[in-house]
């Protein structure tokens, strides 16, 4: 089985003023076609300036100082902007913690959904909107010739993030980023759409780097669990020897805490 | 036989919104429908749900920060005086504290307003008592964590030597570790000061921890009311039955999402329930004691023992 | 006050502070760095250019310009301060009541506002004065009593977002009265924004009162304010240049001192 990601050494830092801040510290890491990769960890560990580096959308003030993320074979990180539009939102599929946040208020669901599908797939609007019909029965949102007229808020949290998938899964991505999708929902929502995604790689063969602070969410879904810890990767294992033989003693902490604070 | 201290009854509140901008059509909002509950001295109960079910409009109902439409709350003798006697401890740490005002001063505060006596000196108690410095007084809020932040709401609910403090998700948005510290310190104060909790939580492993009693709430109603025990060991409710499966499994039987602003007839959980029957679409179930002191409303509560 | 620290970097509130401390510093020692006294005539010496000794030249009474400048800007001031401050006691007491109570007084008082903006402010300060004895108190009085709007809205719009949040909701539940959330909680935190609008209000104070003294209906003579010297100015415009170019420019540089204090401090708050 091929790995669809491969970072190797990757070190991220953030400037302020005189101040270098190191967010990630030789990460080294890597993910297999049709698996689920996840990272935990607490606030402030990296996480998420991991998943920006992939995806390539640091904010002015962080540098990628050392390292490379493989991808298909390309380095990520030494592309061009123009190289990077096709792999960013095509290759690779995005879902954000905050679903009516991340989607345009402005444009109806349909509207955003077809021009991210045109935007990929040479396909004319008649196409483009079957499509779009398709994307949202894949999501499991019933009825969804009617729901393509709705705006962002006026659709719940659950049925956002669900748009927001569907958006990712437009260009029909190999890998699949979720950065706490599930942190802003009600638990029950929560479920149905990690039941979502598990079913989705499943089906599409989807690889899914699932980024969270709550370890109680991974043991369903993922097939390897990371530890990040002050920006350093400490532990990654899979996922049941994880919980069941943790080496690191901060994982075994954390997995306290998380038997304690919820229920594993 | 302990206190009560307070008692809850039959509360209602009711909003009205617009149903879009330019329309003068009202949508009707049960934030709290025909609500009861009883809190006992020394005892924690646990009101569990997810957003929109009506728990924060309940904690400021029994706070008296706003009136209910109909129903009343009456507190037993005991308490005297609400202010001193009832606290609360957000959900949110980021602001929950006057950013303008340093710690110490926070923290006095009540005990001014109460006039307290011996108050500085009070402050460092109730500072040692959430297993705080005493020099974090003269700092600001914004120089602490969220969990550092959580233990300061909680030093300002103690000033007063409350008998009730509801806490409304007091760590919910903390990391998993802070988690554990912050409800291990609630469980030591519980115990030491012999505390009430009214605990808003939609996690189950605070009410199997902590709580004694559970109370789940949905769209405004109770759904189910009994001890945490029977919560978990036998949910009569499907919807109770559905947090503890997403929360233990992360999974879910439900038909669909929360619904909109659709009226809904008979049960107001048909629209999501995996065991319907057509009963459901078309009368309303009561909330009727199904076995001894336990409360459930659905015409057919679930028999077998729970997930 | 670590807080300050960006506000050390920020060139538009660091070059407006300066212009405006430079006023502050003329203004308060006027008596100490005038040579003459801004109302000696000296027939002998009319209309002369900047020299040594006359360092901005003089009027057509011979009286010193510089002199006259310096004690004009203490008038500039003072209107700025009690124009806005007046302006600011009004607005922060409108605005919380109409934020806090909401309701029917929120909307008496917003209908209020809204019914002074309906008026255009210079038109009713000129109606007023007019009417009344043009005088330094009458003017500081009346433009303060016409710039309180901008004030109110801006008081009430942070207090009707403050209100909602657990802070002030956790004041109510400890017991705090009506009256100390308001003045100790509320209040207190809307000064950031209120700063602002002080700082630009007072640049708007002293132009109106340059203009009313301009136009013989603000500062008396021989009272010396930069906008009455610019009466003269009008008149002897060909031949005594600097009666024009050195108030035109106090009251510019002023203007835009204040404008830039005020627009750094706008920007040091969205940073914050």
């Amino acid at each position: 089985m091929n790995e669809i990601l491969k970072i190797e050494g990757l070190s991220v830092s953030y400037f302020n003023r005189e101040k270098a801040i190191p967010a990630l510290r030789r990460i080294n890491l890597s993910i297999k076609e049709g698996k689920v990769l996840s990272i935990v960890g607490e606030s402030g560990c990296g996480k998420t300036t991991l998943a920006m580096s992939i995806a390539r959308l640091l904010p002015v003030n962080a540098e990628i100082l050392e390292g490379s993320i493989i991808f298909n074979g390309q380095d990520i990180c030494r592309m061009s902007e123009k190289e990077l539009e096709d792999i960013r939102g095509k290759q690779i599929g995005y879902i954000f913690q905050d679903p009516t946040a991340a989607l345009n208020p402005v444009l109806s669901i349909g509207a955003q959904l077809i021009e991210t599908i045109r935007n990929s797939l040479r396909l004319d609007k008649r196409q483009a909107h079957l499509e779009a019909c398709r994307l949202l029965e894949l999501v499991n949102i019933p009825d969804p010739t009617n729901y393509l007229k709705f705006y962002p808020h006026q659709l719940s949290g659950g049925l956002n993030q669900r748009v927001m998938i569907a958006l990712a899964l437009a260009s029909k991505p190999k890998l699949l980023i979720a950065d706490e999708p599930t942190s802003n929902l009600d638990v029950t929502i929560g479920a149905a759409i990690l039941q979502l995604l598990l079913d989705l790689k499943v089906k599409l063969g989807l690889s899914i780097i699932f980024i969270t602070h709550d370890l109680s969410l991974v043991s369903f879904l993922a097939d390897e669990t990371a530890v990040m810890l002050q920006g350093q990767l400490i532990e990654i294992q899979e996922t049941q020897r994880l919980f069941n033989q943790p080496r690191e003693m901060y994982t075994r902490e954390l997995l306290n805490s998380s038997k304690f604070a919820s229920l594993i | 036989m302990r206190d009560k201290l307070l008692e809850a009854k039959n509360l209602k509140k009711y909003y009205y919104v617009s149903k879009s901008f330019f329309s003068k059509e009202k949508i009707e909002i049960r934030a709290v429908d025909d609500l009861s509950l009883s809190l006992f001295a020394s005892c924690t109960l646990a009101v569990v749900g997810e957003s929109g079910c009506g728990k924060t409009t309940l904690a400021k109902i029994i706070l008296k920060l706003i009136e209910p439409d109909s129903g009343e709350v009456t507190f037993s003798p005991l308490i005297n005086n609400l202010r001193k006697d009832v606290q609360m401890v957000f959900q949110n740490p980021y602001n929950s504290l006057d950013p303008l005002m340093n710690i110490g001063d926070i923290i006095l505060e009540p005990l001014i307003i109460h006039g307290i006596s011996n108050a500085r000196n009070r402050v460092i108690d109730l500072l040692k008592l959430v297993r705080l410095e005493a020099d974090v007084r003269n700092r600001f809020p914004r120089e602490f964590s969220g969990g550092e932040r959580q233990r300061i709401s909680l030093a300002r609910a103690l000033a007063t030597e409350p008998k009730i403090i509801i806490l409304d998700e007091p760590v919910s948005s903390l990391d998993v570790r802070i988690q554990e510290q912050i409800l291990r310190l609630l469980k030591d104060l519980q115990l030491k000061l012999g505390l009430s909790f009214l605990f808003i939580t939609h996690n189950f492993s605070v009410v199997k921890n902590f709580c004694d009693f559970s109370l789940v709430m949905y769209l405004g109603k109770i759904m189910e009311y009994c001890s945490s025990r029977d919560l978990f060991e036998r949910p009569f409710h499907p919807y109770s039955e559905s947090l503890l499966l997403a929360s233990r499994e992360k999974k879910t039987k439900l038909k669909a999402d929360l619904p909109r602003f659709e009226k809904i007839s008979g049960c107001i959980f048909n629209t999501r329930c995996p065991y319907t029957k057509d009963k459901c679409f078309k009368i309303e179930p009561k909330l009727e004691e199904k076995e001894n002191n336990h409360l459930a409303y659905c015409h057919f509560p679930l028999k077998k023992s729970g997930v | 006050m670590n807080f300050l620290k960006p506000l050390r970097k920020n060139k538009l509130f660091l070059s407006g502070s300066a212009i405006v401390l430079f006023l502050i510093l003329c203004a308060c020692f006027a008596p100490f760095i005038a040579r003459f006294s801004p109302d000696a005539i000296d027939v002998d010496n009319i209309l002369m250019a900047p020299s040594l000794k006359h360092l901005m030249g003089t009027d057509s009474l011979g009286r010193d310009l510089f002199s006259r400048m310096l004690f004009g800007a203490r008038i500039s001031l003072e209107v700025g301060f009690i124009a806005v401050g007046i302006s600011l006691i009004i607005g922060m007491l409108l605005g919380a009541i109409a934020g806090f109570y909401g309701g029917f007084i929120d909307s008496l008082i917003m209908r209020f506002v809204d019914l002074m903006l309906c008026f255009p402010a210079f038109f009713l300060i000129l109606s007023v004065v007019a009417i009344l004895e043009p005088s330094i108190l009458n003017i500081m009085v009346i433009i303060g009593l016409t710039s309180w709007m901008g004030v109110t809205r801006i008081v009430r719009a942070q207090i009707l977002s403050l209100k909602e949040r657990e802070f002030i909701q956790a004041e109510r539940i400890i017991g705090s009265s009506d009256l100390r959330i308001i003045v100790r909680h509320l209040l207190p935190n809307t000064f950031g924004p209120i700063l602002v609008t002080a700082v630009l209000g007072m640049a708007s104070a002293i132009l109106i009162e340059s203009s009313l003294s301009f136009l013989g209906i603000g500062v008396q003579p021989p009272t010396p304010s930069w906008g009455n010297i610019l009466i003269e100015a009008k008149s002897t415009l060909g031949i005594a240049w600097w009666l024009t170019v050195y108030p035109g420019l106090a009251i510019f540089i002023t203007i835009l001192g204040y404008n830039m204090l005020g627009e750094g401090l706008r920007n040091w708050q969205k940073y914050e």
